[in-house]
């Protein structure tokens, strides 16, 4: 697959290497609009916004290992983008139909609120925190995707860390 | 009870993605076919600058040999300059804009004359020149440009300036046979039907620039005004017009 990418790029084939990419990496991209819009119409529209700004700026693209990441992190910045010009919130009737919250482990208003805190970091914070918990990706697996450190990231994760922790402690006072 | 990091890793997993593959499957091909699109759409837009890049060039070369070429080149330089280099003038835009060319089943050479006042410039003429009753505000006639193309057909611009504003007032009899196209940026121009008072038109707005333009036909005239105004104003200005278009020989 990477062998492929990169004979597209020696060869200056800037279309097939985006045509590629997006077989690759345009389910994924997609699923990371997605969990910044929780709009599948808008999270279409910056999956398209992210391949074209990725065709504008492929030559920025240095190692084709980081591809993933330096997609996902355009995708997150378009998509953040978006939602600070709509000021769209997020529907809340969505997530009280949404089977997966029922059986998951928070109850609904708790996850409601957890996720508008999460979404409420920096942009920066939302791509570590989706090649985390989505990409299933270590911590030293992301620094390098992002030309990060490590300790940076592990600090972006310990916020979202901290976000869920104190939403669960407050959850235990009100209980007793 | 306090929660272990792995019990938070877990949590938060479970939280991202649920949110994340939440609402139907994505059609891939559909965004697919949207990038596609667009990318051919940029693709054939730095096609055509280069193509414009090469007339230019071509054109200046030639300009320094015959005096026709050199005007034509010219006005294609001022096109270039304002949509390549968008450093667009009313004066540049209504040149651009306005110089549709002579029919091509002519030979002969189109006669040019400026003139300062309507009597002149109206003798001979098949039809009347009109004269808007509404101008957007601090416009002012600065010549008005009569072609002759032969076979009876001509063209009348009305030149208005406005400090470094321009707007143009053109009225053109069309052989039948002979389609007249309009050339603007794609990217930045809105275009749309409307109607001035009763008939048809087109109007085009760039936005970016303060410019717009409305077109319409009239019998065997081709009518445009274009330049820096509002839409609302070019519009107003042209229903000045047509109110006396009753008049046409």
């Amino acid at each position: 697959m990477i062998a492929r990418l990169l004979e597209y790029f020696r060869e200056k084939s800037k279309a097939q290497a985006l045509e590629l990419l997006f077989d690759w990496f345009g389910q994924r991209v997609y699923r990371a609009a997605n969990f910044i819009l929780n709009d599948h119409h808008l999270a279409e529209e910056v999956t398209q916004e992210t391949f074209l700004a990725a065709y504008k700026h492929l030559d920025q693209l240095k190692d084709i290992h980081k591809a993933e990441a330096w997609l996902v992190r355009i995708a997150i910045n378009e998509a953040c983008d978006v939602l600070r010009e709509r000021k769209k919130l997020v529907p809340c009737a969505l997530i009280v139909t949404n089977p997966a919250s029922q059986s998951g482990l928070l109850a609904r208003q708790e996850r409601l609120e957890i996720e508008e805190a999460i979404l409420g970091l920096p942009p920066e914070h939302q791509a570590v925190i989706f090649l985390k918990y989505y990409g299933e990706l270590t911590t030293k697996q992301i620094a390098q995707a992002l030309d990060i450190p490590e300790g940076t990231v592990k600090t972006r994760l310990r916020k979202a860390r901290d976000i869920l922790a104190n939403a669960l402690a407050a959850e235990d006072v009100i209980a007793r | 009870m306090p929660v272990s990091q792995e019990q938070l890793d877990n949590m938060l997993a479970e939280i991202v993605k649920s949110r994340a593959d939440r609402g139907p499957e994505p059609d891939m091909e559909r965004i697919w076919a949207g990038i596609s699109a667009r990318l051919q759409r940029e693709r054939r837009s730095a096609r055509w600058v280069k193509a414009v890049a090469a007339v230019v060039v071509m054109l200046l070369a030639a300009t320094a040999f015959v005096p026709q070429v050199q005007a034509f080149g010219l006005r294609v330089w001022r096109s270039f300059k304002v949509i390549i280099l968008d450093s667009s003038t009313g004066q540049i835009q209504s040149e651009y804009e306005g110089g549709s060319s002579a029919p091509n089943t002519l030979s002969e050479t189109p006669q040019e004359r400026e003139y300062l006042d309507f009597e002149k410039a109206q003798e001979g003429l098949p039809f009347a020149i009109k004269r808007p009753g509404y101008l957007p505000e601090g416009y002012r006639l600065e010549k008005i440009k009569r072609v002759d193309y032969g076979h009876g057909l001509f063209k009348v611009s009305q030149y208005y300036c406005r400090g470094n504003d321009y707007l143009l007032i053109t009225q053109e009899t069309c052989l039948e046979e002979n389609r007249q196209g309009v050339m603007y940026d794609t990217d930045d121009t809105t275009v749309r039907e409307i109607k001035v008072g009763n008939v048809p038109a087109m109007l085009l707005v760039r936005e970016k620039d303060g410019w717009a333009s409305v077109l319409w036909n009239e019998g065997a005239l081709t009518c445009r005004i274009a330049g820096i105004a509002t839409p609302e104003e070019i519009v107003k200005t042209a229903e000045s017009l047509i109110k006396t278009f009753s008049n046409v020989r």
